[in-house]
């Protein structure tokens, strides 16, 4: 009987070491994209937090190109802005330059006036 | 003909303004690098064609007054220098903020920049000279323009070639402008050439006009009529 | 070949004025050597960049202390009243100018002749590095200053303000014969000489005085005759 124990005993190493070690099953690419977005699905959390991050950067990377447009915005308007203002200015100036010629040209009037008298 | 000639100009001018503006914030593709601010450009080469135009025309006119000592020559060199200097101004200005816009820098020692620089001096110089130096002013200007437009090509030569910042429009040369930016481009250029034209027309007939009076004036007191 | 005479006659006047009583020479020799005492202090030990800066200080210094030497050359004549003198000379015109125009040109060289030993001593700089292309550079720098300066300060004589108003007209007349000098020493005194660089700003400078010269004869009777 005790022999019978024993020799049952050392069977069952002997059993263990017999079945064939689970070695890494040659599966596709796409059969292990499934088996990780199932594992993504089944925990709500993690997809959460990827959807999050992509939304976030997205929209900073979006923020700063619109930034960068209104900051060119305001250049361009300063620009235009300058050229405007200096052809004003020197139309002013040709102005204040009639302006004087009149007051000149009137001046010359009444002395030739005066001393024709 | 100059009474007429100033306002069509004027008029046709403003035409050309709105035209242009219409044009270059609706037709006018994107440029891929630089994007919106690449609009100032449209305003910006212009002006500078004009100043070398006008510094071209103050410098021939000035040396043609020495030759002949016409006055009218000496007017036209007046109202190119003094428009020079206006262009000039605004070039300097709108690189200034489009440089500062595009590549972050207030200025740079590019070879554009620097000629535009340099010529500006030059007549800036003159409208100076012609201030402040009394009864010789014209003559002295006039060589200053003369001797300033003799170094353009030499300036050119030594400016610093190596493009050491990106040139902003297509390449970097007006000239291999393609499409709608083309269009725009020369017609803004058309734009300014006919304001430049306004204005150098109302200054001569302004200068002609002190010129004339002053003229009159001297005769009076030479007759003895005016005191 | 009279025209030239007569030139030589003129410039040998002067230079004989000046070698009497040295005035300018002096004066214009301690400019400089101030310039190079102030240049050497606004860059306090850092040979690099002192090295880098010389070629410029040295045209700067040329260019203050030529506008100077020139205003007072011309003085001298316009206190004496003998421009009068030398327009009536039976003379033409053309060697009055010249002769004027040479006097000045030797004046200048004399005072680059100064600046460069000084900058030298100073600034611990290799100015003599290659010392003949170096003279040629700063001869044709003086013709050119002399050529431009000349016509202009005959013209400003009798204006009021000519002290401010001759640099204003000069200096953007001048700025390329000033890169093209910097240009041209930088090249020839740099840690490795780049002969072909120095060469070609020579050249430069030869095109641009020609060019001075060919349009001052062309002008400078309509520009000094009132």
């Amino acid at each position: 009987m005790r022999t019978w124990i024993i020799v049952a005993l050392c069977f069952v190493p002997a059993l263990a070491f017999a079945q064939p070690a689970p070695e890494a099953t040659k599966r596709s690419p796409a059969e292990l994209r499934q088996i990780c977005a199932d594992a993504m699905n089944a925990d709500p959390t993690f997809s959460e937090a990827i959807v999050k991050t992509i939304n976030e950067d997205t929209y900073l990377q979006h923020a700063k190109a619109a930034s960068a447009v209104a900051k060119n915005e305001k250049h361009v308007i300063l620009a235009y802005a300058a050229m405007w203002l200096l052809s004003v200015g020197f139309v002013l100036f040709l102005w204040r330059r009639q302006q004087g010629l009149r007051v000149e040209i009137g001046q010359l009037r009444r002395d030739l006036e005066a001393a024709s008298k | 003909m100059s009474n007429k000639a100033i306002p069509v100009l004027a008029t046709l001018s403003a035409i050309g303004l709105v035209v242009t503006l219409w044009l270059v914030f609706t037709y006018a593709p994107f440029e891929p690098v630089l994007l919106f601010n690449q609009k100032i450009f449209y305003w910006h080469v212009p002006h500078a064609f004009m100043l070398f135009l006008a510094t071209t025309i103050c410098g021939v006119s000035s040396l043609v007054f020495l030759k002949k000592r016409t006055p009218k020559w000496d007017d036209l060199a007046l109202a190119t220098a003094e428009i020079a200097v206006v262009f000039g101004a605004a070039v300097l200005i709108t690189g200034s903020i489009w440089a500062k816009a595009a590549w972050d820098i207030w200025w740079s020692w590019e070879k554009r920049l620097t000629m535009s620089l340099l010529l500006w001096l030059a007549l800036v110089g003159y409208v100076l000279v012609r201030r402040f130096a009394g009864a010789s002013a014209d003559r002295l200007a006039a060589g200053l323009a003369v001797f300033g437009t003799l170094g353009i090509p030499f300036i050119y030569t030594m400016v610093d070639k190596s493009d050491r910042h990106p040139q902003a429009g297509s390449g970097g040369n007006v000239m291999t402008l393609t499409g709608p930016m083309k269009l725009v481009f020369w017609m803004s250029v058309l734009t300014f050439f006919l304001w430049f034209l306004t204005l150098v027309m109302m200054r001569v007939q302004s200068a002609a006009g002190e010129r004339e009076l002053r003229e009159l004036r001297e005769k009076g007191l030479d007759a003895g009529v005016l005191s | 070949m009279s025209v030239l005479r007569q030139a030589a006659r003129v410039a040998w006047k002067d230079l004989r004025i000046e070698l009497r009583s040295r005035e300018i020479v002096y004066t214009m020799a301690f400019f400089a050597g101030l310039i190079a005492v102030i240049y050497s202090m606004s860059f306090p030990a850092k040979p690099d960049l002192v090295r880098a800066a010389v070629p410029g200080m040295l045209w700067v210094a040329i260019a203050f202390a030529g506008t100077i030497g020139l205003g007072r050359a011309f003085d001298r004549e316009r206190e004496n009243d003998t421009m009068r003198a030398l327009l009536l000379a039976p003379i033409p015109r053309l060697s009055v100018f010249l002769g004027k125009a040479i006097s000045i040109a030797v004046l200048v060289t004399a005072v680059a002749a100064v600046c460069t030993p000084l900058l030298a001593l100073f600034l611990d700089a290799p100015l003599f590095a290659d010392p003949l292309p170096l003279a040629l550079v700063l001869v044709l720098g003086a013709i050119g200053i002399a050529n431009v300066g000349s016509v202009f300060a005959a013209t400003l004589l009798k204006v009021r303000s000519r002290d401010v108003l001759l640099p204003v007209i000069l200096y953007p007349i001048l700025i390329p014969l000033f890169v093209a000098g910097t240009h041209a020493t930088e090249a020839l005194i740099a840690v490795v000489p780049d002969p072909d660089k120095a060469w070609y700003w020579i050249g430069f400078l030869g095109i641009y005085d020609a060019a001075g010269v060919v349009m001052s004869l062309w002008i400078f009777e309509s520009l000094v005759i009132e």
